[in-house]
């Protein structure tokens, strides 16, 4: 339950495990916020989640505006698995639909 | 300090159940009440979603079957008849006895469940031999205005508060629900949602525009939003009056957000928090304490000549009031949720006894303190108890006195001035008054050629020598016990009336403090010794001079504007030494005996008292209600003015007795 934070190809790859909700949005917010703020690239690895809750998913949002206004690159790594996929299009948001500024990778 | 999920379910499972058996009685009144059902619905709904959340899997299930048949009554599909209403009470009860189980359900309450179970599906067979699913036909019913597949699109505007989620809702539950309901196309506004580095990672921010295409019913839709309506903005409209609504629409801001919100919701004023009972004892204890060391630096104050510590004492004065007020007013409750609790048991009552009673309550919103209400239960029980058992008579014999087939029981509550009067009044048979004086004599309680009145003979009743039930039964048809709710009200420092007219029913009325903790009071002082009388109990004061008392020729009488008026002597009553002043005070007091006054050397003025037990040692001295602490640390003792008055006449009384 969690994520990680580690740096992979010259940028920082985010992994989220298993249930990733708002017992660690706080954290996650400050993870991203940390890096943004330095202007590195951010990846997103949603592979090993099992679940994931809309604050998770907001936070996730409003990071890829901040990383795009601000000329960054906020992508995600792999593939979701389906439940992910579900819970990101149930609910209205896509972090990642963005193709004009961000790219998808791995697909 | 940790939030403990499973305890706060309890908790307002305990309120759902008890508003649940509250409405079901009602419902059986008025069955075709759609507001009732609903609220029954709602209820069950709400223990069976909030069951699930804190891992009460079993009552949430056994809560679901129960649901599943108010679904059912909503529709119109099944009556709410007095058989479902019962099955329902019974299942309640048993929902009830699941919380408090905390090692979880016995294997004779699974049996239980199963039977109440079975009854009830017996019930839903009944009304339900079509085979129809309720949802299928329920939806039909209510999109009347659907196309010909039966298929609606509805329009869902939902803006959940910002604090949402740290609640444990997750709207993406409540779109998965909406979405095994039928086509669902969800779009989310995140215009709300502050820049990056400022945002509150645990609010929500987010706004949904939902488009649903559904046979379902707009109760059904509604349902999904039912644990999180207090908190969010929710509009559920048909998709054919969009336009219409576009046209008046006005861009959401703070501002319209508060307008719109609904004024009873957590948003508005209404916003109450559950806290343990214990937690408020002790802050009304700290403030107990708070007024006495208040006391003690008002009295040093007033003797020194610093205005600036004048000026502080004058302010602590004043916000320690407030505060006391302000604490006291936590531990006030209304009286609803105990009335509600007797409905049930005159339902029970009535059936088992073969009567019909009318229950009527009235003054419910009155409130009292909680250590009183907490203890006025037992002795309101037993009052409801002999009213339905004993007062109210069979439907045959009530016609026989041409009286209606059904009884009336009413549970009256009401202020006057500092007490709060509870009445419990039938129109039974009353009180015969001439039976129990019989058997008073035969107890030996009264001479058998004794004349007593009608109010004596009732007051007889109160007595020990009346309390067990066949024997009083026999004599005049009451009083199961009623020594014993003599006593308790009186140890709530309360008084207990009884009105009767023989058929035309009882009144037994208890008059009752409003708090028990903190009481404004006179304080006075005979000697070197200090009393408190509580404020509410003193009418006024009045001076007696030594002239007056030589005239009296030894009679402690003091003329009270031209009428008569006993008093007691307090120097003679506790033997406090020393001569009486040339000018002595007397505190007129009201008491069941009427007006009477105490003769104190000075009255010192008024004293917010907080009240101290005792002990066990001094438990027996009747005249004595408690002590307080005054300023200067000396303690005070509170008089109980209605017990000094009883105890004089006594004595009195054994003295006369003594010289005859």
């Amino acid at each position: 339950m969690g994520f990680t934070v580690e740096p992979a190809d010259g940028r920082c790859l985010v992994r989220l495990h298993d249930s990733i909700t708002i017992n660690c949005a706080a954290r996650l917010h400050r993870a991203l916020s940390e890096t943004l703020d330095l202007g590195r690239p951010v990846a997103i690895d949603l592979e090993g989640a099992a679940d994931i809750d809309i604050s998770v998913i907001q936070i996730l949002d409003a990071a890829a505006k901040s990383a795009a206004s601000a000329g960054g690159s906020f992508t995600l790594s792999g593939t979701p698995p389906e439940a992910i996929a579900s819970a990101l299009h149930l609910s209205g948001l896509d972090p990642f639909a963005r193709p004009s500024q961000l790219t998808v990778e791995g697909q | 300090m940790s939030y403990n999920g499973a305890a706060a379910f309890r908790e307002e499972a305990q309120d759902l159940l008890t508003d649940l058996e509250a409405t079901l009685l009602e419902l059986e009144k008025h069955p075709a009440d759609g507001e009732l059902i609903q609220r029954a619905f709602r209820a069950l709904h709400t223990i069976k979603g909030s069951g699930a959340m804190f891992g009460f899997d079993e009552v949430s299930r056994f809560a679901h079957e129960l649901e599943t048949a108010f679904d059912q009554v909503r529709e119109g599909q099944l009556r709410p008849s007095p058989e479902l209403i019962g099955v329902t009470l019974l299942a309640r009860d048993q929902i009830k006895t699941m919380l408090e189980e905390s090692e979880g359900p016995s294997p004779a309450d699974a049996a239980r469940r199963a039977e109440l179970l079975k009854k009830l599906g017996s019930l839903l067979g009944q009304q339900d031999a079509s085979g129809a699913g309720p949802s299928a036909s329920s939806a039909a019913a209510i999109t009347g205005s659907a196309d010909r597949s039966g298929l609606q699109r509805w329009r869902i505007h939902f803006k959940p508060a910002p604090e949402i989620l740290l609640k444990g809702t997750n709207p993406l539950l409540l779109f998965r629900e909406l979405r095994a309901m039928g086509e669902l196309e969800v779009t989310a506004d995140s215009s709300g949602v502050p820049e990056f580095s400022r945002m509150n990672p645990e609010h929500c921010y987010l706004a949904w525009e939902l488009a649903l295409e559904t046979n379902a019913g707009l109760e059904a839709i509604r349902d999904v939003f039912l644990f999180v309506e207090d908190d969010c903005e929710l509009r559920i409209e048909p998709r054919d009056a969009i336009p219409n609504i576009l046209a008046s629409h006005e861009p959401w801001t703070q501002g319209s957000i508060d307008k719109r919100r609904d004024p009873h919701s957590p948003g508005g004023d209404a916003v109450s928090i559950r806290v343990a009972t214990g937690k408020v004892d002790r802050l009304i204890n700290f403030v107990g304490e708070l007024v006495v060391v208040q006391a003690r630096l008002s009295r040093l104050a007033s003797g020194s000549e610093a205005t600036e510590l004048h000026v502080v004492a004058e302010e602590v004065e004043r916000l320690v009031s407030g505060l006391r007020d302000n604490a006291m007013s936590m531990r006030m409750f209304p009286l609803k949720s105990t009335f509600e609790r007797f409905r049930r048991l005159v339902h029970d009552l009535s059936a088992s006894l073969g009567k019909e009673v009318n229950f009527i309550t009235e003054g419910a919103e009155t409130e009292l303190d909680k250590t009183v209400i907490d203890q006025l239960n037992d002795p309101l029980l037993h009052l409801i108890r002999n009213s339905m058992d004993h007062g109210l008579e069979k439907p045959e014999a009530r016609l026989a006195a041409q009286k209606s087939r059904a009884g009336t029981l009413c549970l009256r509550a009401g202020y006057s001035g500092a007490t709060v009067l509870i009445s419990v009044s039938d129109d039974g048979r009353g009180l015969d008054a001439d039976a129990i004086r019989v058997k008073a004599a035969e107890k030996g309680l009264i001479a058998a050629d004794a004349p007593i009145s009608r109010a004596e003979a009732h007051s007889l009743i109160l007595t020990a020598g009346f309390s067990t039930a066949r024997e009083v039964t026999s004599v005049s048809g009451r009083g199961v016990g009623l020594d014993v709710v003599k006593r308790n009200i009186e140890a709530l420092r309360g008084m207990i009336e009884i009105d009767s007219l023989p058929g035309a029913g009882t009144t037994v009325t208890l008059r009752l403090p409003l708090t028990l903790a903190i009481i404004d009071g006179l304080l006075v002082r005979v000697g070197r010794a200090h009393f408190v009388t509580p404020l509410s109990n003193v009418l006024e004061c009045v001076e007696l001079s030594a002239e007056q008392v030589r005239q009296a020729h030894g009679k402690h009488l003091v003329n009270l504007r031209g009428v008569l008026t006993p008093y007691i002597q307090l120097r003679e009553f506790f033997a406090i030494g020393g001569a009486r002043p040339s000018v002595e005070q007397v505190l007129i007091v009201e008491s069941a005996e009427g007006r009477c006054g105490l003769a104190v050397d000075e009255v010192l003025g008024d004293h917010q008292t907080v009240i101290k037990n005792l002990g066990r040692v001094y438990r027996h001295v009747e005249v004595i209600s408690g002590a307080t602490i005054l300023g200067d640390g000396t303690v005070a003792l509170i008089l109980d003015p209605q017990r000094l008055v009883q105890s004089a006449i006594q004595s009195r009384t054994a003295c006369e007795s003594s010289l005859r």
